[in-house]
């Protein structure tokens, strides 16, 4: 039972944390390849207590003990609040988006491989506060990933330490909105860039060659300050291991 | 050249975050409406937030400023200054409140459209603490301070409407106002912030200078930075105390004059420099009043000759003094309420009140 209660308490606070965001984690990726000439390409669909979101992700070993990977993401929750006047309600909404490459190496063992990966991407976060009222955020995240799988024929296990520097270089802010929310963003203006882990995980199930996957990605932040970070996710996943589909074909 | 690649990557590594600091754009108006108000204004590019929040010692005891829409303060700010929206384009809600002056004037009458002059010493506006906290019958109620010396004005609103349609002050009519705002291209952006429209009428004008009306005040004078730490007497009267113990950071003089002013003054113009403890009084200027003041008005026999009790906050700034501005200086302010007092059946005030100038 013990290791649920941080879990339950994350989720907690994001489900009553403030519903705009200005980061969102996409899945870490742990790419289940061991030589050249292996890829994996996959997409999983998330879910946390605010955003749902898309995630999808390509791996490619071009030469033996190197890989690359490229990664996007898109996250988008909207929900209905009352206006300044207290009835017609209005939309408001948030919608991100965040494209990545890392590339790295891997050395296989007995049962799967360890690997390292480091990469950096770019991506944007949009919150409509309603009444056109727009924050419009500019992001970008460096990280350095320790990895771990494990994989037989039946199942396959990754687990990786995603260590993050994210920053936000630019942004256009309408003045307009709530002062809260100018309060949270100055905070995030002023504090950037932040450093902190992400740890993710997957399980899936392998039917060669697809794998269906569950994933959980956990930002470690601290909830003490508020940025608008939000810092769990959730998803179900489909991948199709490029190596094994091409084999079956040749037979 | 190999062993190099280490250090310059990481070099690279290190000017690419050093790169990461934020630089964020925050903007009010959208380029066209900037691009239309600066042709004709001067506004700031993110407007002042015109939230009050009180001192300590004077929410403590009740009073509390409404919430101001930041939208319609700013329209309303820029119609004060507006002098096309008077009858002959001289004469502007500012030209008789002026900033410097504690929003009053320096002139006993002062002139309205083609130099009429008004008949009554404009009212420093600067001396109210906040309006929206105490004055206004829609915000606090019947027992709310009314608006001008006799009181004649409920809501801030009915306030503007009279001093734009007052033939000595501004002499337009609603619907020349209204028109006149509807052709000046400048207000549509702010109607459209404001009210999400265009569209101008009568009541949106009102609503918007009444935000910036209800605003306005002053409360961070020394008197208030020595009171928050001060323990009041509480008098009775809503909204007021007195504070009897001296202020640490006064002068012994200014305290002599704390003193006296708490002894003399306070009972009506309150002890804690916020609501007025009296409506309205008499204080003895004459003994046969030509200007009935409130009862004027109301027609009631004891309130002829009676007037609005303002507060004296940045008094030194908003001589002449007076409804009628009798007095040109404080000095004189004082030698009336020491020796000048003129008996009248109604008066309000002993006939002879020791009073000491370092205080005010
Ligand atoms: C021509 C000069 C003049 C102009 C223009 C003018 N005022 Fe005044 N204002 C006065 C005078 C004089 C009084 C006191 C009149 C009275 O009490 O009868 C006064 C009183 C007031 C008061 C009453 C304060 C109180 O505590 O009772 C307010 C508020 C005010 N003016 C705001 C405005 C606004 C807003 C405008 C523009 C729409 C404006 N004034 C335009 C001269 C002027
Ligand atoms: C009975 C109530 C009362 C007392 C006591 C009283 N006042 Fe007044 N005071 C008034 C009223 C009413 C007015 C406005 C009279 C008018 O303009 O016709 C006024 C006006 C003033 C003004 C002019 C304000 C302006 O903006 O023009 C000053 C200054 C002033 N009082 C100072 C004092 C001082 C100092 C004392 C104590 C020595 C004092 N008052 C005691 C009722 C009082």
């Amino acid at each position: 039972m013990r290791p649920s209660i941080p879990l339950f308490a994350a989720f907690l606070f994001f489900a009553i944390g403030c519903r705009h965001y200005h980061y969102s984690p996409n899945f870490v990726h742990t790419p289940y390849i061991e030589k050249k000439g292996d890829g994996v390409v996959a997409a999983t669909f998330g879910a946390n207590p605010v955003t749902l979101n898309g995630d999808f992700h390509a791996s490619y070993s071009p030469i033996k003990h190197g890989a690359v990977m490229l990664n996007y993401f898109r996250t988008r929750s909207s929900f209905e609040e009352p206006n300044f006047l207290g009835q017609p309600v209005y939309q408001e909404s948030t919608e991100g988006y965040f494209l990545e490459a890392a590339a790295g190496g891997y050395w296989p063992f007995e049962f799967g491989t360890v690997a390292m990966y480091v990469g950096w991407g770019q991506g944007q976060m949009r919150n409509d506060y309603g009444i056109a009222r727009i924050s419009d955020l500019r992001l970008q995240r460096f990280f350095v990933q320790p990895t771990l799988t494990y994989k037989n024929d039946w199942f396959r296990l990754g687990l990786g330490l995603r260590l993050v520097q994210l920053s936000f270089p630019s942004g256009t802010i309408d003045y307009r909105i709530e002062p809260e929310d100018i309060e949270v963003i100055k905070r995030l203006e002023k504090d950037s860039p932040f450093w902190f882990p992400e740890l993710g995980g997957n399980l899936g199930l392998h039917f060669k060659p697809v794998t269906i996957s569950a994933h959980l990605v956990l930002a470690a932040l601290r909830p003490s300050t508020d940025y608008g970070f939000d810092g769990i996710n959730i998803g179900l996943g489909i991948s199709l291991e490029l190596q094994e589909l091409f084999k079956k074909r040749e037979k | 050249m190999k062993k190099h690649v280490p250090i310059i990557s990481l070099f690279a590594l290190f000017l690419l975050l050093g790169a990461c600091k934020s630089d964020f754009n925050y903007f009010y108006y959208s380029k066209e409406e900037t691009e239309l108000l600066s042709q004709y204004l001067n506004l700031p590019e993110i407007p002042d937030d015109y939230t009050v929040t009180f001192p300590a010692h004077l929410s403590n005891v009740g009073l509390f400023p409404r919430a101001v829409e930041r939208d319609k303060a700013v329209l309303g700010r820029v119609i004060f200054y507006d002098k096309k929206l008077s009858k002959d384009g001289t004469v502007s809600c500012a030209s008789c409140h002026k900033q410097a002056l504690a929003f009053s004037d320096n002139k006993v009458f002062s002139e309205g459209v083609y130099d009429r002059s008004t008949t009554r010493n404009s009212f420093a506006l600067g001396s109210v603490a906040n309006f929206s906290a105490y004055y206004g019958t829609d915000l606090n109620g019947f027992n709310a301070i009314r608006f001008f010396w006799d009181n004649r004005a409920e809501t801030a609103a009915d306030q503007s409407r009279g001093s734009m349609t007052n033939a000595q002050e501004m002499d337009m009519s609603m619907q020349e106002i209204a028109a006149m705002v509807e052709s000046q291209p400048y207000y549509a952006p702010l109607f459209n912030k404001a009210f999400g429209s265009p569209v101008v009428t009568e009541d949106l004008v009102l609503e918007a200078i009444s935000n910036f009306v209800n605003a306005m005040g002053s409360f961070q004078s020394e008197f208030d930075a020595e009171a928050n730490q001060s323990d009041p007497t509480p008098d009775g009267n809503f909204g007021n105390t007195v504070y009897h113990s001296n202020f640490s950071g006064f002068t012994s003089a200014e305290n002599r004059g704390k003193y006296l002013y708490n002894a003399n003054c306070s009972s009506c113009h309150s002890g804690n420099m916020g609501r007025p403890v009296l409506q309205l009084a008499n204080n003895g200027l004459e003994s046969n009043p030509i200007d009935l003041g409130v009862g004027g008005i109301t027609g009631v026999n004891s309130e002829k000759g009676a007037f609005k009790v303002p507060t004296l906050r940045n008094i030194a700034l908003t001589a002449p003094y007076m409804h009628d501005g009798r007095f040109a200086n404080l000095e004189e302010v004082l030698e009336f309420y020491n020796s000048g007092i003129q008996n009248h059946p109604y008066l309000h005030v002993p006939n002879r009140i020791q009073v000491c100038h370092t205080f005010l």
